[in-house]
């Protein structure tokens, strides 16, 4: 019994030690360009993906992060950080769809039996495609807004319900869908939406991070995946 | 006096449950609870858990007895492997039940193109809700249904049939009354578990409000944009949960579980 101590000692140090790792929270639409952003940074550090406002809620409520990645800057006023955010990407809202699919063009989204994911009104995702469907006609929102089905926690889950072939489109980002099988059907001009990510450093440790996303470095990885310039 | 110390040693942990219990009850006033309740999303969400949990505990009591009544015969062999399957949802994370689920009734589910031929789609409908909290809740209720039956030994079952009565007239008039408390325990409690049920509804019926939104998802999903809301429906959870536990108890004051 008496050596069974220094060793859950032991074993109590070591995780404490390892919890060192860099915290990223990031958009869920950002995961993939958070771990490349982390290789242009030297360091791997432990990402979280998740629905930008229930991140930001988590770091408003004392969670221990380093970084902060949100898809637009509500969520980074719910963490108390708008001031300090700073916009480093764009990407466009879009309507993904399976390649043999109901859903061809945007119109179609407004027909009768058509499932449609969307983001919750809790996320970013959710907001600009509830802000896209209010500058259509009220006639063609309306029948959209009837075929939404589900209104998921992120936009990746919405994704994935459309991956899983659950539903015939979904309102994503056009970033989301460069490494699918889907097929990308453009928001019409007049509803077009354009996400501005925001990023934060949270602790002294976060610096280095945020500052690789603006590198040049930085960039280079954000075009490669897709995402435009604030 | 040696029981102080036990106490003393259990106090950590009584504590650890009691304090988020009475810091979410102190930190939500009366007022605002039933402001935050008045809500149009919370009242959607209060009507459509409170319907779809009892019609759920209704599903489970009517297909779960049947087989909380095979399960009660000690069950050797085989039967232990269905035990171990009824058993298995407790054990499964709610996520990994919905990922499941989907795999088995979403539209490129297992069942799900012979659902789909039959004109069924599940996902994203509140009966998927249903589906969701029978699979996480009837293990609770087969359980302590079981041993309920199991508890009244078969001496008055065998007596019965001995003088031509039938195992139906048997469990009718004999098993099912005196197993009743044990029932009435195990649908209290598989019903409070489907109320709260939220990791596999989210993912196999998705979220929508009045539809598949239930008051756990409504919480989850609202609790930034509108705290006041979430805290009301948590402490309305919350207050029924206790309520239900005190009502097991009440009737059945050594639970089998």
């Amino acid at each position: 019994m008496n050596r069974f101590w220094p060793l859950l000692l032991a074993f109590a140090l070591g995780a404490c030690a390892s919890e060192e790792r860099l915290v990223v929270f990031c958009a869920s639409s950002m995961q993939d360009a958070a771990s490349a952003i982390a290789g242009v940074a030297g360091v791997s550090p432990s990402i979280t993906p998740g629905g930008s406002d229930l991140l930001a809620f988590q770091i408003s409520q004392g969670a221990r992060a380093d970084v902060l990645v949100t898809a637009d800057l509500d969520a980074m006023t719910i963490a108390g950080k708008a001031k300090e955010a700073k916009p480093f990407a764009t990407a466009e809202l879009a309507v993904g769809t399976k390649p043999d699919g109901p859903v061809k063009v945007f119109t179609d989204l407004a027909k009768p039996g058509v499932r449609i994911a969307a983001a919750s009104k809790d996320v970013p995702a959710g907001r600009y495609a509830q802000a896209a469907l209010e500058k259509l006609g009220a006639k063609l929102a309306g029948a959209i807004r009837a075929n939404i089905v589900t209104e998921e926690p992120s936009v990746r889950s919405a994704l994935q319900k459309l991956m899983l072939g659950e539903v015939d489109a979904a309102f994503v980002y056009n970033t989301d869908l460069r490494a699918t099988e889907l097929e990308r059907i453009a928001v019409p001009p007049e509803a077009h939406q354009r996400a501005t990510y925001y990023i934060v450093a949270l602790s002294p440790e976060g610096d280095g991070y945020v500052a690789a996303a603006r590198t040049p470095e930085g960039r280079k990885v954000l075009d490669d995946l897709g995402f435009g310039k604030p | 006096v040696r029981r102080a110390g036990w106490w003393a040693a259990s106090a950590p942990l009584l504590l650890f449950l009691a304090i988020p219990i009475v810091a979410l009850l102190v930190s939500a006033r009366p007022a605002e609870v039933l402001e935050g309740l008045r809500a149009n999303e919370a009242r959607a969400a209060i009507a459509l858990s409170a319907w779809t949990s009892l019609l759920s505990t209704a599903v489970i009591f009517v297909l779960g007895t049947p087989l909380a009544y095979v399960l009660a015969r000690r069950p050797r062999g085989f039967g232990r492997v269905v035990e171990a399957l009824v058993d298995f949802p407790l054990l499964l994370p709610p996520a990994v039940a919905g990922v499941a689920l989907l795999m088995a009734f979403g539209s490129a589910g297992l069942a799900g193109g012979a659902l789909e031929a039959a004109g069924v789609r599940l996902p994203f409908t509140s009966a998927a809700v249903i589906l969701a909290q029978v699979f996480v809740a009837c293990p609770l209720y087969v359980r302590a249904a079981s041993i309920g039956i199991r508890g009244i030994g078969p001496e008055l079952a065998e007596a019965a049939e001995i003088d031509g009565s039938s195992t139906w007239d048997t469990f009718r008039r004999i098993q099912f009354p005196l197993a009743a408390f044990a029932i009435a325990e195990g649908l209290i409690v598989s019903w409070a578990r489907a109320l709260g049920e939220f990791g596999a509804t989210l993912i196999f019926a998705g979220n929508y409000p009045g539809t598949t939104q239930t008051m756990p998802i409504a919480i989850y999903l609202g609790f930034e944009f509108d705290f006041a809301v979430a805290l009301a429906l948590s402490a309305l959870l919350l207050g029924t949960s206790l309520l239900v536990l005190l009502l097991a108890r009440w009737v059945r004051p050594v639970p089998v579980l």
